[in-house]
């Protein structure tokens, strides 16, 4: 369950943790009741600001895929338990998001490939 | 100064605290034994692998020598006190406050000094998606321990000004420099639990999962050597004060009682240092969740 930031990417870092959390909740990474970090420390791991961190949160929560209760700490929403299928799917739209977003960039698909699986040898 | 005073420093200070020093010294120059690493590796349930071994072999180097320096250095100061006053410590319990004050001072150096190698190459940012907090690294009796205790040493504090005294009372201490001091522990302990949120809170290099499981493993360590160090320093000003109050009391029944918990507080501060501060086994509670290694 990591989070990955590029600052050189034209997508904003909100939008990247926006999209990441959504994602590993639709594909289950992410169960209900997972507690998430809060905002300080992730902006501090991240090196963001906390205002980059409280927009991605904003709007997740927005989504209704977290909810914050104050004091509690935020956590991944209830009812968002999908089926298997629903979970393959997500992860099928993932992977034609990331093969759009690699072929925009002008990367080689291989090499975004590799890149993927070192993600999947770290989270 | 009189023979007894410069024997008695000598004894109490410059020979133990000495000791101490020289032995930090020689950790500053010589690198964790293999053994010493795996046992500091098995006891925080890290497994040591190439990419975190000098990491961690840099931590115990830099940590142990700076904690083993320090606390050699106040035992000597103790010892200049007795020196330079020409006079025999009247609080009980002085040079091992002042040794696990010098102690406490050493960890802040090296943990203040030793983040800066965990800091994340620039470029890509990563992180955990898992909340830290303090009961992570450290059992929760700590933690309540290092903030109700200075509570407990303020009211001995008052207590110890307000009681009366005998005329032929053996002590020196002045109710006016117990109090201060027992304000300064309690300003120590407050900065104790502030670093211990520091340390929680300072940013994770989630590059890969073992370096994570070092960083978490560095992150503990760090926690239990300031919590120990704090949580015994709190508990021998404790005894310091029941033992001036047993001095002071003009009750002889409370004041042959007092030496036991005095005794008690004192025996409690040294088990605080010595095992709060480095557990025979400690994993991070949330490791397994956050950690499963591919």
């Amino acid at each position: 369950m990591i989070l990955r930031v590029d600052p050189a990417s034209p997508v904003p870092p909100y939008e990247q943790i926006r999209s990441q959390v959504a994602t590993m909740i639709a594909t289950g990474v992410l169960p209900k009741g997972h507690r998430l970090p809060t905002i300080r420390q992730l902006a501090a791991d991240l090196g963001l600001a906390g205002g980059t961190v409280a927009r991605a949160y904003r709007e997740l929560e927005q989504a209704g895929l977290i909810v914050s209760r104050g004091r509690h700490g935020t956590s991944v929403a209830a009812g968002n338990a999908t089926s298997r299928r629903d979970r393959e799917r997500a992860v099928i739209q993932a992977a034609s998001a990331f093969a759009a977003q690699a072929a925009q960039a002008g990367v080689d698909p291989r090499a975004a490939l590799d890149r993927a699986l070192e993600t999947f040898k770290v989270s | 100064m009189s023979y007894r005073s410069d024997l008695l420093s000598t004894l109490i200070g410059f020979i133990p605290g000495g000791g101490l020093l020289v032995w930090g010294l020689v950790r500053a120059l010589v690198p964790p034994s293999q053994r010493a690493l795996t046992r500091w590796a098995a006891r925080y349930g890290l497994h040591l692998s190439d990419v975190n071994r000098s990491v961690v072999s840099r931590y115990l180097q830099r940590t142990r020598s700076l904690e083993m320096a320090g606390a050699g250095v106040g035992w000597i100061a103790s010892g200049l006190f007795v020196t330079g006053t020409g006079q025999f410590v009247p609080l009980f319990g002085i040079p091992l406050m002042m040794a696990i004050a010098g102690y406490l001072l050493g960890a802040v150096i090296a943990e203040a000094t030793f983040i800066r190698q965990l800091a994340a190459p620039a470029g890509m940012r990563s992180a955990a998606l898992t909340p830290r907090a303090l009961v992570d690294y450290v059992p929760r009796l700590t933690v309540w321990a290092l903030r109700a205790l200075p509570a407990v040493l303020v009211v001995l504090a008052v207590l110890y000004a307000l009681t009366p005294r005998h005329a032929e009372t053996p002590s020196d201490v002045s109710p006016t420099l117990v109090l201060a001091a027992s304000a300064l522990l309690v300003v120590v302990a407050f900065a104790v639990d502030r670093l211990l949120q520091a340390i929680v809170a300072r940013p994770q290099p989630a590059i890969n999962a073992e370096l994570m499981a070092a960083d978490e493993a560095i992150r503990a360590s760090s926690i239990h050597a300031l919590s120990g160090a704090g949580v015994g320093l709190v508990l021998v000003g404790i005894g310091a004060v029941l033992f001036a109050l047993q001095y002071a009391s003009t009750n002889d029944a409370l004041g042959a009682w007092l030496g036991y918990p005095a005794t008690l507080a004192i025996l409690l501060s040294l088990l605080s240092w010595v095992r709060l501060g480095h557990p025979r086994t400690w994993r991070v509670r949330r490791s397994s969740q956050l950690l499963s290694t591919p």
